[in-house]
């Protein structure tokens, strides 16, 4: 096992959780040399000029670990504010510009576009599914998103009620165990969804809200703390299920064969492709491994004690 | 004189893991800004007791680079698959010859074109016989077709249909109206046949070096400038040692006209890499720029190739990246033609320049 020089997990030794800064704390760390956040596995570096961003950051990734002055960072990110008149901000990564300038109500959503950008175009050594992944009593459950399947509300309705978050924008499964490591970082919802969670579970924090961009209304959710302290616990899949909301659906599971499970997951993956052999052995084994369906619902709570009956719980 | 962080890292043999935590940051970080963490991950195969958070990111730029150099291959095979029935000579350039050859510059090497040249007579068959195998032309505009074919050195980019992957078809490795041309039945006289692939080459060693040293020299895009000396670096540490290499390098330099082009670039490589050079080669080096306006060029290029701290803009955004993107234009063709073809660009409808 190669020598880790970054702080170890919060598991195991419980650094300052970013709540312990003041908002000026963080705001002064993001203007001069930056924020060094620990969002396991990752660690970046963010800086920006961006007035509240530090107050979004801090309500929503508020029990993540900060990272020590002297440690590794996986990426440094920028989030800078230009022009003076009708301003927008600019994302760029270790030289990466992979977006065009948005303007600046829209910051926070675009440092998370950002950050999964940095992970899904440079981190090739996981299988990088376009998916949810939540967790309960060690069922594991991968949802894989088609856009539009609302995929990330079933996310935050089970997360709500109880369940592990692991993910819920990036499914990294480690080719070499088949293990997949959490990010558990926040829940990202659009449009009408957002007001239905927040209706429903009144203590999830919403942390940002951007009307207007390219998807919408973008809200995000803090993750729940649990999720976020056991973030380097990996899952081992049992499930792959592809969610299908349909207003007037009643809630219903269709079993996939093994072979369209297999092709549906490898359309779903970002490198698949990428990995060649890797990605061919390691999506054989997952599928191998898991029972897959396709699910289809309209109403919440059936879709809640369908998830819950799979993790025994009655 | 003191060389940077990435340089030492991608030349000193061998690589060492004993860095501190900031240190692996700014190299990352100056690798992905100059587009070379693939070069880097696999000078590193072999070192043991690298961190895992390094380690991983070391893998991943692997696996990029592996699948690359495996789609190079099988593309390779397909062209001359394709090209076949013609029986005419197929060179591959650059980044594909590098891998096909398996030089130590091919090594981590990410590009997304494969280059080829054939001879000029035969370049519309070719191009005939790539569409019928998938490839079909990315540009759709009638003048960029007519640019292409009148005035380059190369035709529209072929992009095939399924695959994605992307074929520039060329006739030689300069532009016929520019300051440097080379003719390409010079280069074809002097080839290096491939024994994998049927009627496949790359040019000879020479002309492969002569080649990488003209497309940075007349190339107006700075941000893989860095990385084409990276190249320039490991051709020249391979191909020097056979002990005449340098001396032939200059002959052959001279025969096809571009004794400029190497002691220019020659000239900023030593600036930043610790390369081996024969006495006739550094004395080459050593003499740098010569007449007032290639000092200028000289200083513009120093200021967009050699590498800064991580935090410092990139080579792109520099200041005198304008200046010598301008100065690419200017070169590749005389100021009559330039004119025009600036002009027909400018008054094109808005709504084609998009597309």
């Amino acid at each position: 096992m190669p020598a880790r020089i970054d702080q170890p997990t919060p598991l195991n030794c419980p650094a300052l959780p970013l709540s312990a800064l003041t908002e000026a704390e963080i705001q002064e760390r993001l203007e001069n040399g930056g924020l060094a956040l620990l969002t396991p596995p990752f660690r970046f570096r963010i800086r920006s000029n961006v007035a509240g961003l530090a107050a979004t950051l801090r309500a929503l990734y508020a029990d993540f670990p900060l990272g020590s002055e002297q440690g590794f960072d996986d990426f440094t990110v920028t989030l800078r504010k230009a022009r003076p008149f009708r301003p927008k901000v600019h994302f760029e990564s270790d030289g990466g510009q992979p977006f065009e300038p948005l303007p600046l109500a829209q910051a926070f959503p675009m440092l998370e576009w950002g950050f999964n950008w940095c992970i899904s175009s440079h981190c090739h050594n996981y299988m990088i599914t376009h998916a949810a992944v939540i967790e309960r009593n060690g069922c594991t459950i991968i949802l894989p998103a088609p856009p539009g399947s609302g995929k990330s509300t079933l996310c935050a309705l089970l997360v709500g009620h109880g369940w592990r978050l692991l993910s819920d924008e990036l499914a990294l499964l480690d080719p070499h165990t088949g293990l997949l490591t959490p990010i558990p970082r926040p829940i990202s919802l659009k449009n009408a969804s957002i007001g239905l969670i927040r209706q429903r579970y009144p203590d999830l924090q919403l942390g940002s809200l951007v009307k207007d961009t390219v998807k919408g209304t973008v809200g995000h959710f803090r993750p729940p703390s649990d999720s976020v302290a056991r973030s380097g616990e990996p899952g081992t899949p049992t499930h792959v299920i592809f969610p299908h909301y349909r207003s007037g659906a009643s809630t219903s599971s269709m079993p996939l064969s093994r072979g369209s499970a297999f092709m549906r997951m490898a359309q779903n993956t970002f490198n698949y492709d990428l990995l060649g052999q890797a990605g061919f052995a390691a999506m054989g084994e997952l599928i191998a491994r898991v029972t897959a369906y396709d699910f289809e619902y309209q109403d919440a709570d059936d879709a809640i004690a369908h998830f819950d009956s799979l993790a025994g719980i009655a | 004189m003191e060389r940077s962080l990435i340089v030492t890292a991608l030349t000193a043999y061998p690589p060492t893991a004993e860095r501190s935590a900031t240190e692996w940051t700014q190299l990352l970080r100056q690798a992905r800004i100059l587009n070379v963490l693939p070069q880097l991950a696999r000078l590193y195969d072999h070192t043991t007791g690298i961190p895992s958070e390094v380690s991983r990111h070391f893998e991943s730029a692997r696996r990029i680079a592996e699948r690359l150099a495996l789609d190079v291959h099988r593309e390779a095979e397909r062209i001359s698959t394709a090209l076949q029935p013609l029986n005419i000579p197929v060179v591959f350039l650059k980044g594909g010859a590098y891998v096909l050859r398996e030089l130590s510059a091919a090594r981590g090497r990410v590009f997304s074109d494969l280059d080829l040249l054939v001879p000029k007579e035969a370049i519309t068959a070719a191009e005939d016989r790539l569409i019928r195998a998938g490839w079909v032309s990315s540009h759709h505009d009638a003048y960029d077709q007519r640019y292409y074919r009148q005035w380059m050195h190369e035709i529209p980019p072929l992009r095939h249909l399924h695959r994605g992957t992307i074929v520039d078809l060329h006739h030689t490795i300069t532009p016929p109206t520019c300051r440097f041309p080379v003719q390409g039945a010079k280069l074809l006289g002097a080839l290096n046949s491939l024994t994998t692939l049927p009627n496949c080459h790359t040019l000879s060693n020479t002309d492969m070096v002569l080649h990488a040293v003209v497309h940075r020299f007349m190339e107006g895009e700075w941000a893989n400038g860095f990385r084409d000396l990276l190249d320039l670096h490991r051709l020249l540490e391979e191909f020097s040692k056979d002990a005449g290499f340098g001396d032939a390098l200059l002959n052959r330099s001279h025969e096809l006209g571009l004794e400029m082009p190497l002691r220019q670039t020659l000239h900023q490589l030593k600036r930043i890499f610790p390369t081996p050079l024969s006495p006739a080669l550094k004395i080459t080096a050593q003499r740098g720029p010569i007449r007032v306006s290639e000092r200028v060029t000289s200083m513009l290029m120093g200021e967009v190739l050699m590498p800064r701290e991580a935090d410092a803009k990139t080579p792109e955004r520099r200041w005198a990246a304008p200046l010598l993107y301008l100065r690419a234009h200017w070169l590749r063709m005389p100021p009559h033609l330039l004119a025009a073809h600036l002009l027909r660009k400018a008054l094109r409808p808005a709504q084609e320049n998009t597309s």
